[in-house]
């Protein structure tokens, strides 16, 4: 009632404030949905890696933005020194970032499998350190960045403009969905790894060699890391601390779809990337990210497994 | 999966966003703490014995002074420049005879490391004091300069700071603290001057929200008033989780100003100009006051010919003066790098430093004090309005921002007329016919 008697009293008194706000604003809010979509799309990328990683192992992955961040510095040196393409680059940060992601698996986060939640997650928070901290060490502080023709390609629908290589991104990432979608549908591996998803020993008195689909599904999450990275390099800088810029947001986006959830994971990433930009519009500085934490709570509070989870205990 | 989980993810996450460290900074440094702090550190006064090693017959054959930079860490390579401007600067000194009114003493510089952290910088400069350091160069970033300007000023040994541009360093009624650098009021300044000289009437400020950007923004907005400026909006974002910048950017091309005034760092401005150039923002000029981007040649590398055009109010050396471009020709041929802008300051405050302790010939901290506050170095390679000088704060009276733009992927300087050496491009072609 109230909120209804208040919208009635703005819009009978002030509005000729709200005609000269829409005037304004309307290609502000135009554009804000559109650049919000596809940065959501750039979320969905990076938390994709993620939810797969805590659907399989249970483990919360804060190194996975330090990972992306590789993937990046990959990228960069690609392109600095061969001329490679930041997308041709892919399938070197691919393979490149499966194989850390397995050796990372195999040395560090098998041996605390059994340990307790915050055990995992205090030693993942320890590899992210880590990764900075060599990137800086070996790479400097400095910001580094990859300048293509196709850097500020956009076009224009009407007034509101569309950036291609965040586009591209966005594509990328939904093609990067696809296939794990596909692998862990129609392959036998896919087959091993929902298995153990489901249910870990039940799996492996199946025979199915549990630690072996442990270590490829971390390396497969660390991949998608790195093909994340290697995508938004052509509008993105990479320091070694970027990683950090995507972890949060990561992380609400793999909460608020449902952990696990692949699908989930994309449509999270869009909500967050819209509510941002919305948010962006309305309110000034650090409280731009106020509606995503409220949309967040609130999914949380009412739809506590995510919006597509479906599993609980 | 259990609700726990969930619950310990979301304390985390809002944990991990309460405390997320800000982005690493980059020039000109970041803001200061205002937290006060070294009150609980004991006073060591009676420990900080001056000074100088002197020879039996009691003559001084060296002078000891201290250095503090961040020469580990994020902004490590700022710290290599600082720390090899000073060394020149000293190697120049002692080659042309060290400090004559001490029968030619040595001038010798203890490089410190802050690790780019305030209460490390604070601890070293007591570490230095202790040592016997009658003098202290500093800090580049201003929370570390902040507090170890606080260890100086209770020690009573003079501390000259090379770049940290908060004004609330020099507020605190300090004796022993002195700048060389512009702070931001005259940064705001320089940038005033710069505009009007443009012509332009209308501006929206577009800044980081942090005490660097929004306290700029603000001492800017207080003066635009009298260079006949009218501020259209305001518009700020936070340097934490920064992916994106375009609803802020077109925010401002809805506001349809004359010019866009911004403030931020290195990643930041590279976002803010990739975001320009994509949404084709439609105004005469985009303008950074003391910007950690727009007059940096990491900037014109990472956006390539983007950075054209774009105008910084920042601090320079004078590079209308043939003499600053001899230092960075030293600087070239002994380190084998160009020297930045803040090495131009750090070897600037070792200068005054030294001719401070010519004039005091002495080495006690408090002389040296007295000698530095009657300051009149006018053999300075800095664009400044005539001799470096300090007022009751110590802040350098005639130091000022000039304006800069990129010009062909080269930084020049273009206001005000005597500090040229272009003349401003202006206003900026439209994108779309560049």
């Amino acid at each position: 009632m109230i909120v209804v008697a208040l919208v009635a009293y703005v819009v009978v008194f002030h509005w000729n404030d709200l005609a000269n706000w829409w005037k304004l604003n309307n290609i502000v809010l135009r554009q804000a949905l559109v650049s919000g979509f596809l940065i959501g799309g750039i979320y969905s990328l990076i938390a994709t890696g993620l939810t797969l990683i805590f659907g399989v192992l249970g483990i919360i992955n804060f190194a996975h933005g330090a990972m992306m961040t590789i993937g990046m510095y990959i990228t960069f040196w690609a392109f600095q020194l061969f001329g490679v393409d930041p997308y041709v680059s892919v399938i070197i940060t691919v393979p490149a970032l499966f194989l850390i992601g397995a050796v990372i698996q195999k040395l560090t986060i098998q041996p605390v499998m059994a340990a307790p939640a915050h055990n995992q997650l205090l030693l993942t928070l320890g590899i992210a350190i880590f990764i900075e901290n060599l990137l800086l060490v070996l790479f400097t502080g400095d910001t580094r960045a990859v300048q293509t023709d196709y850097a500020g390609a956009r076009f224009f629908a009407v007034d509101t403009m569309i950036s291609l290589p965040r586009v591209w991104a966005f594509l990328g990432g939904l093609i990067v969905a696809g296939i794990l979608y596909l692998i862990l549908t129609r392959t036998d591996l896919g087959k091993a790894i929902r298995a153990v998803a489901e249910e870990k020993e039940g799996a492996a008195l199946m025979g199915i060699d549990t630690e072996r689909i442990s270590l490829i599904t971390f390396g497969l999450g660390a991949a998608c890391a790195g093909a994340a990275g290697s995508l938004i390099m052509p509008f993105f800088t990479a320091t070694p601390t970027m990683g950090e810029t995507f972890n949060i947001m990561a992380f609400v986006v793999v909460v608020l779809g449902g952990m696990g959830n692949i699908p989930g994971a994309l449509l999270g990433g869009i909500i967050v990337g819209i509510t941002e930009s919305l948010g962006a519009v309305f309110l000034p500085g650090s409280s731009k990210q106020l509606g995503v934490f409220i949309v967040f709570i609130l999914v949380l509070l009412f739809h506590p497994t995510g919006l597509l989870g479906r599993r609980s205990g | 999966m259990n609700k726990t989980i969930v619950l310990a993810l979301v304390i985390l996450i809002i944990l991990a966003v309460a405390c997320a460290p800000a982005p690493t900074p980059v020039p000109p440094p970041p803001p200061a703490t205002t937290a006060p702090s070294a009150s609980s550190a004991p006073s060591t006064s009676s420990s900080a014995q001056p000074t100088a090693v002197a020879t039996k017959s009691g003559a001084v054959t060296q002078v000891k002074i201290g250095s503090i930079h961040p020469l580990t860490g994020g902004l490590a390579q700022d710290g290599a420049f600082l720390k090899n401007s000073i060394d020149l600067a000293v190697d120049e000194i002692n080659s042309a005879g060290g400090i004559k009114s001490l029968g030619g003493a040595k001038l010798v510089v203890e490089q410190a490391d802050s690790q780019g952290k305030p209460e490390v910088a604070q601890s070293e400069a007591e570490r230095l004091i202790r040592a016997g350091d009658v003098a202290l160069i500093g800090a580049y970033q201003s929370a570390a300069t902040f507090n170890a300007t606080q260890v100086a000023e209770r020690e009573q040994v003079p501390f000259v700071i090379d770049v940290a541009v908060s004004n609330n360093i020099m507020e605190r009624g300090f004796k022993y603290t002195f700048r060389i650098q512009p702070n931001q009021t005259a940064m705001a300044k320089g940038a005033g001057d710069g505009l009007k000289a443009l012509g332009i009437k209308t501006v929206v400020m577009l800044h980081e929200d942090s005490i660097f950007g929004q306290g700029q923004a603000d001492i800017f907005k207080k003066m635009a008033g009298d260079y006949g400026i009218t501020v259209l909006g305001d518009i700020s974002y936070s340097l934490n989780n920064l992916t994106d910048l375009t609803t802020e950017v077109s925010k401002v091309q809805a506001l349809k100003p004359d010019a866009v005034l911004v403030t931020g760092y290195l990643n930041d401005g590279v976002l803010m100009a990739r975001t320009a150039k994509d949404l084709k923002l439609n105004v005469k000029a985009i303008f950074g006051i003391a910007s950690g981007a727009f007059s940096t040649p990491q900037f014109v590398d990472a956006v390539k010919d983007t950075a054209n055009y774009f105008f910084d109010a920042n601090y320079h050396w004078d590079a209308s003066n043939p003499k600053a471009q001899q230092v960075r020709d030293r600087y070239k041929a002994k380190f084998n790098s160009e020297m930045p802008t803040h090495g131009v300051m750090a070897y600037e405050a070792t200068m005054v430093l030294a001719d401070a302790i010519e004039r005091a010939a002495s080495t006690d901290p408090k002389t040296i004090r007295d000698a530095l506050a009657k300051t009149n170095f006018a053999n300075h390679i800095l664009p400044y309005d005539g001799p470096i000088r300090f007022d009751a704060n110590g802040e350098a009276v005639n130091a000022r921002a000039i304006v800069m733009q990129v010009q062909n992927g080269n930084i020049v300087q273009v206001l005000p007329k005597q500090f040229a050496q272009k003349d401003p491009i202006f206003p900026m072609p439209a994108w779309d016919n560049r």
